[in-house]
């Protein structure tokens, strides 16, 4: 916009001029007002300025209805009370408007005068505005189509309102009301005698409120009077005020009342010019001005009355009347009889109309973009620059010439800056990006939605969305480099000074080159010595202002592109250090070495490679050329082998330089892998590494590390210098093994391998590293030194990815091969805590231990450590989560812990035993024993070492005992029912003594033969109500239980009623204590079973059978005792049944009465018939069958072996067994 | 002058951690199809790269779907267009707006009137496609071609000509309105 005079780019604000208080020296108006001074009426007074606190205060209020620097869009809450923004003119007491009519011609008596004397009366009679191309005097007579000044005159000089302060003390009255009522008529009749119909108001600033001094009243109504100005809008009484809210409210008020006037001033004029257009310009073209042919056609009239309309709208903030007619001034001017097409492109007019032209065209999209029009402003920009075009290919110079470029620049410039001022909310650059949330408004940032207007249409061309500014600046900058480069296309002959040149070739040059708004081809080209156009700075200019552009808004790449752009052609242009300056920064931080954009990046490097050598500077040129060396060695090098050689021709004689890089910010031509080849290690261990060097140039150059380190997190480092050394055997696969060569010294490892890539373009070296301490050791960096000539290059690795080799040289059946690594992070170790190598062995241990078993272990240590131990061990037994007996050590020191014993020291290979006793649980439960052992190294006390073994027990019971209960005849007499003593002791048992039989059989669930030494039954409490006393049957000899084995004993029990009331049954809980040793030699274990109840019913009749062996051979007696102890008369049935193994004497049937507490014994003869008389292995067997039947009850009573010889199986089958 | 027609002049294949993959480029075509003016390489991945901005700014609120419709315009005949796939690949379609001779004058219009976003769909379901029938070839390894994963080293693009023929193919055979390629 810069290159159009500033008022017709400027924005038009209602002029409002303030007298009175004071001059602003910061704001003096920018039109060319001083270059006429054909001065108008004359605005004197004499009132002296308002001064003081107040009149600072107010004029500070005035001055923020200043709307000069406001963003051109409507504000966003435009209510029918917004106040309109003004240009505010502060101006002294003194002000000269411009003349409204041009001064008549002075009647000299020239020859020209006096001959056209008719006509200079004409004229003086129809005096036309001074800027009228009607006006002699005008810049623009006779045909000249507009002027800036015409706007300079009312942006500046002609005020749509004129406000006079002036103080009003309450002091003294007459003299200065008169003096102020002269002043205000004064300016009045000026105000009118000027022709303007600027609206005039006086503001009276009291000193005194009215109430307080009511001869204020009189006095303001006095001058009212006197000067008949409008009370509401004319004449403002300002009370004292305090507070700057108050005094904002007075301005507030006194603008929105003046509003109207101004807005209807601007109309008025509107009005005006709206009527000269209609009345035509048939007028003006009769009217006989010097030479008719040369005055301003029609249509130019039109234009100057469209875009007089237009200005004046742009007044009243009417932006879309304002736009209707720019455009329409822009039709006229294009339209087949316009300026345009009519003038000869060859006229300065025709310049001046498309100047005119160009500054409408800005105004219809100023317009568009404050009405939020973005694409209808796109779609402006784009036909009107097809427009012009289309003009300047048909009747201009053509669209060739670098004066198109400029245009095309200026045009695409002009666009970004109407954006920017417009300050379009969806175009702002967001400073704040974690506040766009929404989709749109993200989208928002790049380019605007259509309007209402366009978006209804599904399709739009895509550059019609309204981008930033920084795509139009990016535009702006490629039309430069195009003006730039056909500049540089001028011939020689054309850049001589017309001066200095034949006239025919100046000439030539006027019908060739364009230079409308672009100095001539003399002066445009860059390398003639009267250039007056830096085409780099302005490109530069636009694409720095792009490229803020666009990052502001977050697109880094744009940016950087724009900058690299502007380098390469700084770098055409042979300005080094500027594209230098451009380039590093993108070099720096841009994405494209990360991201692998390498055809862009490249260019970047060469650029700043070349350069830096350009420059001298060395550091940028060595980190560049070492960059381009991994993506394209052979542009990097230029023809050297490798880097010394380029370095020492291209810096003869440098000093030592030092290149420290980083893999994050350059690329290297060599790269580093390194490998564990192991995931842990223990401490102390040695693991393998393998560091791989891998040079990534091409086969013929050359390069060579002097030195690489390995840092390691834990601050342990290896070095690996450089050695020369030709005898090296060059392995095929590039492996070098170094562990012979390994001296480790307190965290460092120093190295020597041949670091040269000359042969080999791959190298990895091997080498062993052990660590002393724990945890995880990651690889952090490793640094690469290069020398080469002066340079040293550092450069390090840290980024794991880079540092990470996924493949590792692996020694297979004798070859080396290379395999992938079963795990990825390979440069990070795990270092294990060192391990213990005491070993712990325990000895006596059997296959199978038993329940309540005592146990004794060996516990045997063995000190595999290089050095003598001191050891304490604790042992612990526990099953099913519990804990049971702590287990003991034989001979453990009182005070050692409970299951601890302190072992001692333990020479370096040496062993001790320790005896460890353990009691079994008594339930058969998975147990656990666990033996730790602590020790320490003599020579580290420091370090704890631990090592535990864990033994699982099974235990299983040894064996399980079954139980047969019956009752057994009890020999004695019984007591008599009539003998009964009442003198006996009380606790003398008188119930009726029973006898009973417990058979124990133990079988046995070992898995080997165990020994039984004894079988014990034992009470486990207290029997209520009777006494009982137990005695074994036989005596129980130690004796072998045999492998699934059975064994078993019975015991007697006599049990008697303490009372012979008593009738409950007695009952009895018993427990079988089993004494048995695992063989002969260990020590006897008692294992305790637990009887099931014993019940004894001690009132329920029962009968007894016993046999007694006759002398007579088959002949047997067999005895039935019928017990009767309850205190009832029981009769019963009895029958002996017909049995064909014998014949028997005695009652087949009898019937027998049992008086209570007492028994019958009855007897049976039997006789065995033949084959039962002769005994077999066992013994003769016959199964004599005798029902007893309670007659009463009608209750079959069982028969029970009364004694030995006499057996009753489960069923109830009662067997005799003879010898 | 001829009517114009909008034609792709670019088709950009960009890998997850925005590193070229591939990029095609469809010359200027004349009245009988044959082109007559090959474009710039250089200014062309210069294009690609600056769209990437805008993949990114617009990435966190993106949220669902695919299409990321204009990216941006760079001057009036040439619009950039976006897709993203869900393994964050992305897919651009650089259009000239008068890239080849209108051969309808309903064709003719479209330089006028403008593009629908649905318009590019067609061809950014046939890239995607095709980049899914790449990926299905088993020689193909992404992760090959991923800066941050690969093992191998030099030029991470995309080599397989049957993929790079499919692409071409798209390129020429779109034009505005059609359904499916």
């Amino acid at each position: 916009m810069e290159a159009y005079p500033a008022e017709y780019s400027a924005h038009e604000l209602p002029l409002v001029i303030l007298s009175g208080l004071g001059t602003r020296p910061d704001i003096v108006p920018t039109g060319g007002q001083s270059r006429r001074q054909e001065s108008g009426a004359r605005i004197s007074t004499s009132s002296k300025e308002c001064s003081g606190d107040r009149a600072r205060l107010l004029l500070e209020q005035l001055l923020k209805q200043d709307g000069s620097s406001e963003a051109w869009s409507s504000p966003p809450s435009s209510g029918p009370q917004t106040l309109l923004p003004y240009r505010i003119r502060t101006i002294g007491r003194n002000y000269t408007l411009p003349a409204r009519k041009a001064a008549p011609l002075p009647q000299s008596p020239s020859a020209d005068g006096f001959q056209n004397q008719q006509a200079g009366q004409f004229r003086s009679t129809e005096l036309h505005s001074p800027l009228s191309p009607l006006s002699p005097g005008s810049p623009i007579y006779p045909d000249g189509v507009f002027t800036p000044l015409w706007l300079a005159k009312h942006q500046w000089q002609v005020p749509a309102a004129f406000i006079a302060f002036f103080e009003l003390s309450s002091g003294d009255d007459t003299a200065q009301n008169e003096q102020l009522q002269i002043d205000i008529n004064a300016i009045r009749t000026a105000l009118s005698r000027s022709g303007f119909k600027t609206k005039f108001a006086a503001v009276l600033l009291s000193d005194k409120s009215i109430l307080r001094t009511p001869e204020l009243e009189d006095r303001l109504s006095a001058i009212r009077r006197a000067t008949t100005l409008d009370p509401k809008s004319g004449l403002f009484f300002m009370p004292p005020m305090s507070s700057q809210a108050e005094i904002a409210t007075f301005v507030q008020s006194m603008l929105t009342t003046l509003q109207p006037l101004i807005v209807d001033y601007y109309r008025d004029l509107t009005k005006h010019s709206r009527r000269k257009k209609t009345r035509g310009g048939s007028g003006f073209l009769t009217s006989p001005v010097d030479g008719g042919a040369h005055a301003l056609s029609t249509p130019g009239w039109n234009v100057r009355y469209d875009f007089k309309q237009g200005v004046y709208a742009e007044f009243r903030q009417e932006m879309d009347v304002a736009e209707r007619h720019y455009s329409a001034a822009i039709d006229e001017l294009f339209s087949s009889d316009g300026i345009l097409e009519a003038t000869p492109s060859w006229s300065p007019r025709w310049n001046e109309a498309r100047l005119l032209c160009d500054v409408v065209a800005l105004r219809v999209v100023r317009c568009q973009l404050w009405m939020s029009s973005t694409t209808g402003a796109t779609l402006s920009w784009v036909n009107y620059r097809a427009r012009v075009r289309d003009l300047v290919d048909r009747r201009g110079k053509g669209t060739q010439t670098y004066a198109w470029d400029a245009w095309e620049s200026r045009w695409a410039e002009i666009m970004a800056q109407l954006i920017r001022r417009a300050a379009i909310p969806a175009l702002q650059a967001s400073d704040a990006n974690a506040a766009d949330e929404s989709v749109e408004l993200a989208r928002f940032g790049t380019y605007a939605m259509p309007e209402r207007a366009y978006a209804a249409s599904e399709r739009i061309p895509p550059f019609y969305l309204l981008h930033h500014p920084g795509y139009w600046l990016r535009m702006a900058v490629e039309s430069t480099r195009a003006r730039r480069e056909k500049a540089m296309n001028i011939p020689d002959e054309d850049c001589i000074p017309p001066g200095q040149s034949p006239a025919s070739s100046v000439a030539h040059r006027a019908t060739t080159y364009d230079t409308y708004l672009v100095p001539a081809p003399h002066e445009e080209h860059p390398h003639a010595k009267s250039n007056s156009f830096d085409h780099l700075a302005e490109t530069e200019r636009l694409a720095s202002a792009a490229s803020k552009e666009f990052a502001g808004r977050g697109q880094m790449r744009a940016s950087e592109l724009l900058k690299l752009q502007l380098a390469q052609l700084q770098e055409s242009a042979k300005m080094f250090e500027q594209a230098l300056a451009v380039a590093l920064p993108v070099w720096e931080e841009c994405t494209w070495r990360e991201d692998g954009w390498d055809s862009l990046f490249v260019p970047l490097l060469t650029l700043v490679q070349r350069c830096a050598a350009k420059c001298g500077n060395a550091h940028a040129h060595i980190s560049a050329t070492w960059e381009l060396m991994k993506l394209r060695p052979d542009v990097a090098l230029n023809g050297s082998t490798d880097l010394p050689s380029l370095l020492a021709l291209t810096w003869p004689d440098h000093e030592e330089v030092h290149v420290q890089m980083h893999d994050r910010q350059r690329h290297s031509p060599i790269d580093v892998q390194f490998a564990f080849r192991d995931k842990g290690t223990n401490a102390g261990d040695h693991v393998e590494c393998q560091l791989s060097l891998i040079s990534r140039l091409a086969p013929y150059c050359k390069v060579a590390a002097h030195r690489m380190e390995i840092s390691m997190s834990n601050g342990e480092t290896v070095t690996i210098d450089h050695e020369d050394s030709e005898s090296q055997e060059q392995q095929d696969n590039g492996l070098v093994d170094l562990s012979a060569k390994t001296k480790s010294t307190d965290g460092k490892l120093m190295l020597h391998a041949d670091l040269n890539l000359e042969r080999s373009h791959e190298r990895t070296y091997s080498f062993p590293f052990s660590f002393r301490e724990t945890g995880e050791v990651l690889v952090q960096s490793i640094t690469i030194w290069v020398k080469a000539d002066f340079a040293s290059i550092e450069h390090k690795f840290s980024e794991p990815q880079n540092i990470q080799a996924s493949l590792a040289y692996i020694r297979h059946a004798g070859r080396i091969e290379q395999r992938e690594l079963p795990f990825t992070s390979t440069a990070t170790i795990i270092v294990r805590p060192k391990p213990p190598k005491m070993q712990i062995l325990l000895r006596g241990l059997h296959d199978q231990h038993y329940t309540n078993e005592h146990l004794s272990l060996d516990v045997e240590l063995v000190n595999e450590e290089e050095e003598a131990v001191q050891v304490t061990a604790v042992a612990s037994f526990s099953g099913e989560g519990l804990d049971l007996a702590i287990p003991s050590w034989t001979g453990a020191s009182e005070d050692s812990p409970e299951g601890g014993i302190d072992v001692g020291r333990i020479n370096a290979g040496a062993k001790q035993v320790a005896n460890l006793l353990v009691v079994a649980a008594s339930g058969p439960i998975p147990c656990v024993l666990t033996i730790e052992i602590k020790y320490t190294l003599l020579s580290d006390p420091q370090t704890p070492l631990k090592k535990t073994l864990t033994t699982d027990l099974e235990l299983t019971a040894p064996f399980e005992a079954t139980f047969n209960f019956a009752p057994l005849l009890y020999i004695e007499k019984w007591p008599s029912f009539f003998d009964m003593s009442p003198t006996s002791a009380a606790d003398e048992p008188e119930g009726i003594p029973q006898k009973w039989r417990l058979g124990t059989m133990l079988h046995s669930l070992a898995a080997r033969d165990l020994t039984i030494e004894t079988i014990e039954l034992r009470e486990t409490s207290e029997v209520v109500g009777a006494t009982y006393s137990l005695s074994q049957s036989r005596e129980f000899a130690s004796q072998t239980l045999k492998l699934q084995g059975t064994t078993g004993t019975e015991f007697d029990l006599l049990s008697r009623k303490l009372s012979f009331d008593d009738r409950r049954p007695t009952h009895l809980e018993l427990l079988l204590d089993i004494g048995w040793r695992r063989d002969a030699e260990s020590t006897l274990v008692t294992t305790t079973l637990p009887v099931p109840k014993l019940i004894l019913p001690s009132s329920e009749p029962r009968v007894l059978c016993t046999v007694s062996p006759d002398a007579h051979v088959g002949h047997v007696t067999v005895r039935y005792h019928l017990e009767n102890p309850s205190s009832h008369f029981l009769t019963f049935g009895v029958t002996m049944e017909a049995n064909d193994d014998f014949a028997f004497g005695g009652a087949k049937f009898r019937s027998l009465s049992v008086a209570p507490l007492s028994r019958v014994e009855f007897v049976y003869q039997l006789l065995m018939h033949g084959s039962k008389t002769q005994a077999g292995s066992d013994g003769v067997q016959i199964s004599p069958v005798l029902q007893v039947v309670d007659s009463y009850y009608n209750k079959a009573l069982r028969v029970h072996s009364g004694g030995n010889g006499v057996n009753v199986d489960d069923k109830g089958r009662l067997t005799i067994v003879l010898p | 002058m001829e009517s114009r027609s909008p034609s792709i002049a670019c088709i950009g294949i960009i890998g997850r951690h925005n590193n070229p993959l591939h990029i095609s480029l469809l010359p200027v075509t004349g009245q009988d199809g044959q082109p007559n003016q090959e474009r710039n390489r250089l200014e062309y991945t210069f294009m690609l790269n600056s769209s990437l901005d805008i993949f990114e700014a617009r990435m966190p609120s993106k949220t669902v779907g695919h299409d990321f419709g204009l990216l941006h315009a760079l001057d009036e005949p040439i619009a950039l267009y976006g897709w993203l796939t869900n393994t964050g690949v992305k897919l651009i379609i650089v259009v000239d707006m008068g890239g080849r001779t209108a051969q309808t004058a309903e064709a003719g219009k479209t330089a006028i009137l403008g593009l629908r976003t649905s318009d590019l769909t067609p061809a950014f379901q046939a890239l995607q496609t095709a980049y899914i029938r790449l990926l299905r070839n088993p020689f193909y390894v992404p992760d090959d071609h991923d800066p941050r994963t690969t093992k191998l080293r030099g030029s991470l693009e995309i080599t397989s000509s049957r993929f790079i023929k499919e692409v071409e193919r798209i390129g020429r055979t779109w034009y505005p309105g059609i359904t499916a390629i």
